[in-house]
């Protein structure tokens, strides 16, 4: 149960911080930013599921959170730059992922509260 | 778990929640709206620029008039000083002003005690006091009075027949300025003492004025100045103007 609870104290928390900062972000770095959220959620989601199968690294966890967003905020910016809409591509691979993800965890809890099976 | 991994994902849900926090910064005004509102403060922007120059020039033409007016008046100031100063100088020569300094006083009148001259049936006392003012302008009197009757440059002394009640060759009244003015006659002079006696003496007014029964006294005014009023009658062009040249 901490499991859930921890990343969603983290996550309230830090969204306290990000609403109580004083800025104002041009539209142009929404697709960025968009980009880069679904990456993180991709990563959080990951953790998740690898603690509830009891095959965390946290080292796996922290590079694959800051790798992924980064490497989503670049290819967003590159699209742009090369007048390709390449963060279809990001929102593609990471929504795949998380639903996966989500899926995987569901399931967990599922065995893990042992449901019985309606077959 | 392990505390670290606790940690790391614990940190992890902090920096989305920033992320996602940001996201509510984002200014997601419409592109319509904002290129209209881009578009009117352009519009505003140009027209600021258009009036800043219309504004700018306005100002120089401003401030050129400003300089010449100043200059202007600075001449102006220097000649009302001047015109002031000239006024001042024109007044007092004019007789327009009092005048005190020394100077002598001279009393005519009637004397009784003096030997009437035989078949005088008349004196011409106006030309008589001329002759004396006449002495003392050559004897260089700055300013001149008849009983208080400032004299200038378009004074006169007329004498005035038949109304006096008095009996004798003297009719004890002349015009002065066109005022009367009485016997005893004050003429006051104001220049200096020495000089005026001197002439009046050379002159033998004393005697001339006695011979024709009049008394002829001087009194000098050396170190207590006499007062000689302003002229306060009429002047040229008070009651005309000038028609051309």
């Amino acid at each position: 149960m901490r499991m859930v609870i921890i990343p969603v104290i983290g996550l309230l928390l830090g969204l306290a911080v990000g609403m109580a900062v004083n800025i104002r972000l041009p539209i142009q770095y929404a697709a960025y930013l968009s980009v880069a959220i679904l990456a993180a959620l991709d990563t959080v989601f990951g953790g998740i599921k690898s603690g509830l199968q009891h095959e965390f690294d946290h080292r796996v966890f922290l590079t694959g959170f800051f790798s992924n967003t980064l490497l989503a905020a670049a290819l967003a910016f590159i699209g742009s730059l090369l007048g390709i809409d390449l963060t279809l591509a990001a929102v593609v691979a990471f929504g795949v992922r998380i639903f996966n993800n989500v899926a995987t965890i569901r399931h967990l809890f599922l065995q893990r509260r042992k449901i019985p099976s309606h077959q | 778990m392990k505390p670290v991994s606790m940690r790391a994902l614990f940190g992890v849900s902090v920096t989305l929640g920033i992320l996602l926090g940001l996201e509510f910064h984002i200014d997601r005004t419409p592109s319509a709206q904002a290129y209209a509102s881009y578009l009117s403060q352009s519009e505003a922007l140009n027209a600021a620029l258009a009036r800043t120059t219309v504004l700018t020039a306005a100002l120089a033409a401003d401030d050129a008039q400003l300089r010449a007016l100043e200059e202007v008046s600075v001449h102006a100031r220097i000649g009302l000083v001047d015109l002031r100063q000239e006024l001042a100088k024109l007044g007092k020569q004019a007789g327009l002003t009092t005048v005190a300094g020394p100077g002598v006083r001279i009393s005519i009148a009637f004397d009784p005690k003096l030997p009437i001259i035989p078949g005088l049936s008349y004196v011409d006392e106006a030309t008589q006091l001329q002759i004396v003012v006449n002495a003392l302008q050559a004897g260089g009197a700055q300013a001149i009075a008849i009983n208080g009757q400032r004299l200038v440059t378009t004074s006169s002394i007329r004498s005035v027949h038949g109304l006096s009640a008095n009996a004798g060759p003297f009719s004890g009244v002349v015009q002065v300025n066109g005022q009367p003015v009485l016997a005893p006659y004050e003429i006051e002079a104001v220049g200096s003492p020495s000089r005026l006696v001197t002439i009046l003496t050379a002159e033998a007014l004393g005697q001339q004025f006695n011979i024709l029964e009049q008394s002829f006294t001087v009194s000098q005014f050396r170190k207590t100045p006499i007062a000689l009023p302003a002229y306060t009658g009429p002047l040229p062009g008070q009651y005309s103007t000038e028609v051309g040249i």
